[in-house]
Formats: C-alpha cells, structure tokens, sequence
C-alpha cells in the first residue's frame, strides 16, 4: 500500500507506532481530567468563599439600601455593623471566656488523651477490650442524651462524693471548669476521638524505643514523659489544633452550661433574638443582616487567623496523622 | 525483659513477698495510666447516663440544694410517643434526612480527597480552601452564612435562597417525561450542595489522612502491569479505603443526628430549657438507642467485612 493513497486517519496510524499512539490517548484523558479537576474546584471555590466573602463585605458594608451595582464593594465602607456587633456580642470578655474554655481545655486535654492512650496503646490489662470498647462508646453517645444530668451534677458539684461527706457542693456552672473537669478526666468534647487518634501514633511507634529506655533503667512513667512525648508531639499538636476549633464552636455543650453572665462567643452568636432588639432599638436605621454578618466574622476570624498562621502545618498534619480505620 | 528480672530479683530482696509477674507489673502500670480517665468516665459519663435513664422514669424537679426526683413508671415514655405531637414527626424527619445525606456525604468527600491528594498545581489552595469549613464548622456561623450568603434581598427575611437554583434543570427534566419525583430528590441534591459541602470537612480530611496511608508500592505496581487511574481507584483505593468509610459513614451518622439543626436536638433543648428533664431525657435516651441500632446495623451490614477485620 502505497502512502500517497492513504487517508489522513491511516496515515497517523501508519505513522505513528502503537506505544507513541496509546500515550496520546492517555495525554488526552490526562488533559480531560485536568480539566474536570479544575472546574470542580473552581465550583467547590464558589461554594466555599461566596459566603464567606459576602459575610465580609456585609460586615463592613454602611449602606443602608442596596443596589445591584454595589454587590461586593459597598458604595460606603466602615467598622459601625462591627462596632454594633461588639457591643452586642460583650466581645472583650466574651472572648476572654471563650479564649481560656478552648485553650486551657484542648491544653489538658491534649495531656489527658495522651496518658490515657499511651496506657490502651502500650500495656495488657484484664479488661482492656471492655475499657477500650467504652472509650468508643463516648465517641458514639450524643452528649445530648447525658448533659442534662452532667448540668444537674456542675450544679451541685461535689467531687466525686468527696465533699458529700461535709455536706456541701460547689456551683461550677457557668464557668470554664464546666469544660475543664471533663477535660482532665479526658472525657470532654470530643476526647474518644482524640484518645482513639493518640493511641493509633502509638501503636505505630516503634517498641525499639521504650525497651531500649527500660534496660537502661528508666520507669514507665519516665519513659513516658521523656521518649514518647518529645516524639509524639507533632500528634498532640494536631490534636491541640483541632480541639481548640472544635471547643471554639461549640454551642451546644456551652450554651447549656453557660446560661448566666460572660458566655462564650458561639452562645452569643447564636442568641440572636436579643440582637434584633438591639439594633431596632438602636437611633439608626441599620440593617440586621449585616450586623450579623459583622458578628459571625468577629467570632470566626481569630480562628481563621490561627489556621492561616498555622496553615503549613494543619496541612501537613493530615499527611502525618494517618488514621487507620 | 532482662531489666524486668533484675527488678524482680530486687524485689525478692528488699522484701519478703512473692514478687509480681512481668505481666502482672504491666496490667498495673497500664491501669495506672488509665486511671484518670476511668475515674473520669464512671463518674463524668457513665454516672450521668445512669442518671439520665433514672431521669426518664421520674418527674425531675431543681430546688435550690439538690435535685428530687420521684417515680413516675413510664410516664414520660409514653408522653414523648402518644402526646407530644412533634416527637415521633421530628425523629422521623431526621432519619428521612440522615438516610440520603450521609451515603452523599460520604461519597463527596471521598471524591474531593481523591482529587485533592492528586498533584496538581494550586493544591496547596485547594486544600486550605476545603480546610475552612472544619475552621468555620460552628452551627451559628453556618447559619449566618447560609442566610447573610444566600439571600438576594437584603430585608431580613430568613429564608434562604440557595445558592445554586435548580428551576431551569427541574423543568428540562419534567419536560423530558422523567418521574416526577426523581426529579424532586434530584433538584433537592442539588439545592443542598451547600449544606453538604459545609458538612463535609472534616470527611475530606479523614480521607485524606486514610489516602495516605496506602503504600505508594501498590500504585507503583498497578500502573506497571498497566492499570488505568479508573480501574486503580475500584481495585486499590476503594478497598484500601473501606476503614476510612466505616469511620466516615458512623461520624456522618452521629453528625447529622447531633447537628444543630436537627428538629429532634431542637426539640430536647426546648424541653430541656422549659426545665422538663424527664421528658428531654427520655426523648434522648430513645434518640441515642435509634442511632445506635443504626449504627450497629451499618456496621454489621454494609460494613461487615471491614468490621470484622478491625475486630
């Protein structure tokens, strides 16, 4: 068969040996998908910032009417919806509160989710199955279905019967211990998980470690403390991060405990009833939607600064953590 | 080993007794690790769900030095079920609702991971961007967004306007001669792609995290023996994967029934302001035993082979 009788088509085919032919398709469906790929996330983009940037320029937005030219940057600018949203939201001590509940809470918990998985992980006990079955267990119970009798307990907290004895209990709610007894005891928000998180890094750490630590004389405690903790700190710092968001917003725990004085930030958010008296009362004619808008950004931006900031290593960690089902 | 006998021999020396095991001396260190959380589980967990129960069977009242309680039998019980005119509606919405959001949930976040754990340029954005909802992941928050993003008036109405609508592809549908209430459960998907988007961070980064768990060796191998990316995902991602599912599937579960938004949770907190423990905790306890029983039932069923293998 001669070449110049070829069609176009057979002469690619003719030309072109089979390897060279196949990697032209695979280039193309490379390209397909990259394409795909890229639409997904630029429509999972949208999705995302939309809200999130509209809830910006809302927040600082000091239109009273709007127009359609003036969607995004509005016409004229200002902190009044902030300065309304926190004076509503009490922010200072609001954040105060919130500040010390997520922090000192993720803190001890951190240290408490530690001990207690370092004890699952490396040592054989009687009961281990049952004990571990239970840590799974708070991760599947709602807190809703145990918090009222939690609440009636922080009402008249006795210390475990301690103070039974004398006769008189210690009112803990609606302060930050509420949150932070549970957390000492490592059953506090969301402390299964971190307990169930901990335990798998350990159980894939290498045994090499703590029999070297032993045959040179050193208890499990100490072990403990001095080999696996300075390795285990990438670990706890992941789960640091993650309690601290997960403490940060909470409402449902926290509005039941904190019903009277300084709330935390979430509580306050969600309470917006009192806001709509607030700025209807108000001498100026502002809009409550945006006043809302400002309020959710003064909740949510320490949090996105300390992810931006973070931002490497909150990344990294889902590389690291590696959960095993 | 050989620390533990210089210590046992230590033991027999300093003291008369007989000394402990090696694995005695482990099942008492692994306890004293434990401990704290054991104190904290009987008595911060366990003892408020035992009260919880006694709750649902009583007529709980606050005075101003403790709590009393007197037997009513199954009063409440029977209250939440033939009384309360919402009860029963609200539970039954909630799984209506669970029963298409968390196989979507799943499946989504599975595909976002996969997406996202590929080389491409932009990942680093890309992931930072799928990392905002689990920052922002507060009820309120969401709820502001929803209504501060979605609405195109800017009176105060609250009800939302969603994001993407789906009128034009309803009418193409309905013209088309498909079932109309295909049509209906379609459109519903895709007005809520909000909600499920926002609801799925932490998924995607459970994913991602299982995704990387998966030796590199396998892909290595497959793409030698000349396995497209298609029949690499079925026959070493998805099974590989089935861990991560299970963990995915019970979080997107307990998720979606604790969420702020659920009528049911609603409902017990109502309940639980108007000071009516008995009644919020009977409607919880019989709540938390529904989500059990599923999450058993998921377990054992469309999980059984993973489940069995973790056990």
């Amino acid at each position: 068969m001669d070449i110049k009788n070829m069609t176009l088509k057979e002469r690619f085919m003719y030309k072109t040996d089979i390897h060279s032919r196949r990697q032209f398709f695979q280039w193309c469906g490379k390209l397909v998908w990259a394409l795909f790929r890229l639409l997904l996330i630029i429509g999972m983009a949208y999705v995302i910032l939309y809200p999130v940037l509209n809830m910006v320029s809302k927040a600082i937005s000091q239109d009273v009417f709007s127009a359609a030219t003036t969607k995004w940057i509005p016409r004229r600018m200002g902190l009044f919806n902030i300065n309304v949203a926190l004076k509503y939201l009490n922010y200072q001590s609001s954040f105060l509160v919130t500040l010390q509940l997520a922090v000192g809470s993720s803190l001890i918990q951190v240290i408490s989710c530690a001990i207690a998985a370092y004890g699952f992980a490396r040592f054989e006990f009687p009961g281990k199955g049952l004990w571990f079955t239970c840590v799974i267990i708070t991760i599947i119970v709602p807190v809703q279905t145990y918090i009222m009798s939690q609440y009636v307990d922080f009402r008249y907290f006795d210390f475990f019967g301690l103070t039974k004895i004398f006769g008189y209990s210690v009112n803990l709610l609606s302060s930050v211990w509420t949150f932070w007894v549970p957390a000492i005891f490592g059953v506090g928000l969301k402390s299964g998980l971190f307990i169930y998180i901990m335990r798998q890094f350990f159980l894939g750490m290498p045994k090499d470690l703590e029999e070297a630590a032993t045959i040179d004389g050193c208890g499990p405690i100490r072990t403990f403390v001095q080999i696996m903790m300075p390795n285990a700190l990438v670990s706890c710092l992941t789960v640091f991060l993650f309690s601290i968001v997960w403490h940060w917003n909470d409402y449902f725990t926290a509005s039941t405990m904190f019903q009277f004085g300084e709330r935390p930030l979430a509580v306050m958010l969600f309470n917006s009833t009192d806001m709509q008296t607030l700025t209807s009362s108000s001498a100026e004619n502002l809009n409550f939607s945006y006043v809302k808008s400002a309020a959710a950004l003064l909740v949510t931006s320490p949090l996105v600064v300390v992810f931006l900031v973070a931002q490497n290593f909150f990344l990294e960690s889902i590389d690291r953590v590696g959960i095993k089902g | 080993m050989a620390k533990n006998m210089v210590k046992e021999t230590k033991v027999k020396t300093k003291k008369d007794r007989k000394p402990m095991t090696l694995v005695q001396r482990n099942a008492i260190t692994g306890y004293c690790f434990i401990a704290i959380w054991l104190i904290g589980f009987l008595f911060i967990f366990a003892k408020p769900m035992l009260t919880s129960v006694i709750y649902s069977f009583s007529k709980v009242k606050l005075t101003k030095y403790a709590v009393r309680t007197t037997f009513l039998g199954l009063a409440n019980y029977d209250y939440i079920f033939n009384r309360d005119p919402y009860y029963t509606q609200n539970v039954l919405t909630s799984l209506g609702t669970m029963l298409y959001e968390v196989p979507i949930i799943s499946i989504f976040s599975m595909f976002i991971a996969s997406i996202l754990n590929q080389e491409f340029r932009g990942r680093t954005f890309a992931r930072v961007l799928f990392f905002l909802p689990v920052i922002i992941a507060s009820g309120a928050t969401i709820q502001i967004l929803r209504e501060a993003g979605m609405s195109t008036t800017m009176s105060d109405s609250t009800d939302s306007v969603y994001l993407f609508q789906s009128t034009a592809l309803k009418d193409i549908l309905m013209s088309a001669g498909i079932n109309s209430k295909i049509v209906e459960t379609l459109t519903g998907v895709i007005d809520k792609i909000f909600d499920i988007t926002w609801k799925s961070g932490v998924q995607i980064l459970l994913y991602l995290s299982g995704l990387q768990t998966i030796p590199k060796s396998y892909y290595e191998v497959s793409s030698m023996e000349g396995a497209t990316g298609w029949e690499e995902f079925w026959k070493i991602t998805f099974p590989m994967l089935m861990p991560i599912t299970l963990v995915c599937t019970i979080y997107t579960i307990i998720d979606s029934f604790t969420y702020y938004d659920n009528p049911v949770m609603r409902h017990i907190k109502n309940e639980f302001n108007s000071l009516e423990f008995g009644h919020a905790s009977a409607m919880s306890l019989v709540f938390c035993l529904i989500i059990f029983v599923i999450v058993i039932v998921v377990t054992k069923t469309i999980f059984k082979s993973v489940s069995d293998k973790v056990e």
